[in-house]
């Protein structure tokens, strides 16, 4: 990490303090916000992953925010938070190298605003069911030794019944929540793709196999389980990975300890596949036609369905129906 | 497309000699500037203060349609660094507008990194732990229009500080001060030479997309849809050329728009 760039405001809070200390080595550049590197025009983000840099600041506004139509998995209130802007694993077909101009981590260091953010959402749907994703913008735990995420805020949720933590993920950084008593309402949510997949289009990312086994770790431990197989990527031999894949995971994960399966497929907005196409025009990913429905660019309507149906078909023969989501994208409900 | 240009703005002559000759930069006459260049170099000769560097800067830009990288070299005062220390750019900043810039490093380098303010006038009194000079945000507003922030850099030796001020340097000393960092000034270009060329690799458009050109007529807009497709078809079949002889009799643009596009839906394998 060669250059740490931290709002003024911010220099003396204590987290500030601490990822500072974390990387003594990096040249600490103070700036008045982090929009001012985060989203100037004029950056080559792939270029940037490949050295990106860390930008620590304060969230003011819309720490808690209402997540999009598809992604959910069942409560009746939904929401998402950003601790963190941008992902330390490269996946092609993620969405963030398409939304940002920038590939620089950022790290809202205002934790607690964030709690209390969440306190509030959850106290305002008293009995309801509300959830909280985090992973929506970066991955839950990979940054967790250095940001300690995970140990921070899943004490928000003791004892606040109706308030669901999600930690999306595929990071084996599980140590704090394996030290952490098991709450009944954070569900920890492995994201997979077939191992063939996985090393081509997922840089950075565990093996299929780590992922499983920390999975196995958690799941021996009592925390509840998701697993989130979104996106679908096509292969000509789809269906034989996907099942392979499946096969894996549930011949050392006990479906009694998974609370939720979802399915979708590739799907990336119109604007932000243009974007990733110009950064990656020597990737197959966004070579081929893909249809646009409603502003979302995905595989044809056909060869989605048929991918969509058969993985379906798969996963029941593990899974009862009651735990299975399918994320589907505006405008393809009726289809 | 070629592999991509390096474009150099300096302020001074005495800046430039020592990187003209180690470059074997030839003079190009009837320029509105004093500016040399050889197959893959353009140096520019700007005159001192934000507004020349920024007009050069652009002048420089017209010249050429090619993708380019931006360097603007020279000298730059500080408190308290040494003199004749090299330092890259990690801020640049206006003094009187307040405005900003951040370079993107992407690559290695061993050369450190400071702050650096420009200023209108030359200054005496130095501000904090920055460098100074009177080029660089000119330069680097300017660039920012041409390029991304990871292939516009400044790199600035020192020539004064609180010890040793301005009144000091001449002419000689500049050119004695560049020549000496050299070797690593010409280090950095070749790695950001590189950054570029591959960067101008990854985004080439296929031969086949001027052969096409030539055989049918293309709108504008069709022109743009065609580069997609012709670069999309590439990624499709490595290996492979698409040659307008093994192409199907084909009318006119639209039905090489037409055909191309077929070519690129997935294929389900039963």
């Amino acid at each position: 990490m060669q250059f740490i760039y931290a709002e003024e405001a911010i220099l003396d809070d204590p987290h500030t303090r601490a990822l500072v200390k974390r990387f003594e080595k990096s040249t600490l550049i103070p700036i008045k916000h982090y929009g001012e590197v985060f989203n100037r025009k004029g950056q080559n983000f792939r270029l940037q992953k490949q050295q990106p840099g860390l930008i620590l600041a304060k969230k003011h506004n819309e720490l808690v925010l209402p997540a999009p139509e598809g992604y959910g998995i069942g409560g009746k209130h939904n929401y998402y938070f950003s601790h963190m802007l941008n992902c330390v694993y490269d996946c092609r077909y993620c969405f963030l190298q398409g939304m940002y101009r920038s590939a620089n981590y950022v790290i809202f260091v205002n934790f607690t605003d964030f709690k209390q953010a969440i306190l509030d959402t959850a106290n305002s749907h008293v009995g309801e069911e509300t959830w909280f994703y985090s992973g929506y913008d970066c991955d839950s735990l990979a940054y967790e030794p250095m940001t300690g995420f995970a140990q921070t805020f899943l004490p928000v949720f003791d004892g606040h019944p109706n308030a669901w933590l999600e930690l999306r993920t595929k990071s084996t950084q599980i140590r704090n929540l394996l030290q952490h008593k098991v709450l009944p309402n954070v569900v920890v949510a492995y994201s997979f793709t077939p191992e063939e997949i996985s090393q081509r289009l997922e840089e950075g990312v565990p093996s299929v196999d780590k992922r499983i086994e920390a999975m196995v770790k958690l799941q021996n431990k009592g925390w509840k389980l998701g697993l989130r197989f979104d996106p679908m990527i096509y292969h000509p031999d789809y269906q034989q990975q996907y099942s392979d894949l499946f096969t894996n995971i549930f011949a050392r994960i006990d479906p009694g300890s998974v609370h939720s399966v979802s399915l979708g497929a590739f799907r990336i907005p119109k604007g932000f596949y243009q974007n990733v196409a110009n950064l990656y025009p020597d990737n197959t990913l966004f070579a081929h036609n893909m249809e646009n429905t409603a502003g979302m660019m995905s595989y044809p309507l056909t060869l989605e369905r048929e991918m969509l149906d058969y993985c379906h078909e798969q996963l029941l023969a593990y899974i009862p129906e009651s735990i299975f989501f399918s994320c589907t994208p505006p405008g393809k409900e009726a289809l | 497309m070629g592999l991509g240009m390096i474009n150099i703005i300096v302020a001074l002559d005495c800046e430039a000699k020592p990187l003209i000759t180690h470059f074997d930069l030839q003079r190009q006459q009837r320029h509105a500037y004093p500016l040399y260049h050889s197959a893959n170099m353009q140096l520019i000769v700007s005159g001192v203060g934000m507004l020349n560097a920024a007009t050069a800067t652009g002048y420089l830009a017209g010249l050429s349609n090619d993708s380019a990288a931006w360097l603007n070299i020279g000298i730059a005062g500080h408190q308290t660094h040494t003199l004749g220390e090299l330092y890259l750019a990690h801020k640049i900043s206006n003094q009187q507008t307040e405005q900003s810039w951040y370079p993107g490093f992407t690559f290695k380098c061993k050369i450190p990194t400071a702050g650096l303010t420009s200023f209108a006038e030359p200054v005496t009194d130095y501000h904090d732990d920055l460098l100074h000079d009177m080029e660089a945000a000119g330069f680097y507003q300017a660039a920012s229009r041409f390029n991304s922030a990871e292939f516009i850099h400044c790199l600035k030796i020192v020539s004064d500080n609180a010890e040793r001020g301005t009144h000091n340097i001449n002419k000689h000393m500049v050119t004695e001060l560049i020549t000496t960092k050299l070797e690593t000034i010409v280090e950095f270009t070749n790695a950001l030479a590189a950054q570029l060329a591959r960067w101008n690799e990854i985004t080439a458009t296929p031969g086949i997309y001027a052969e096409l050109l030539q055989r049918w007529h293309f709108s504008t807009y069709q022109q743009h849809q065609l580069k997609q497709l012709v670069k999309r078809w590439s990624t499709l079949h490595p290996g492979q050329e698409l040659v307008i002889a093994k192409l199907p009799s084909l009318r006119n643009s639209r039905d090489v728009l037409h055909y191309l596009q077929k070519s690129l839906d997935i294929v389900v394998e039963a």
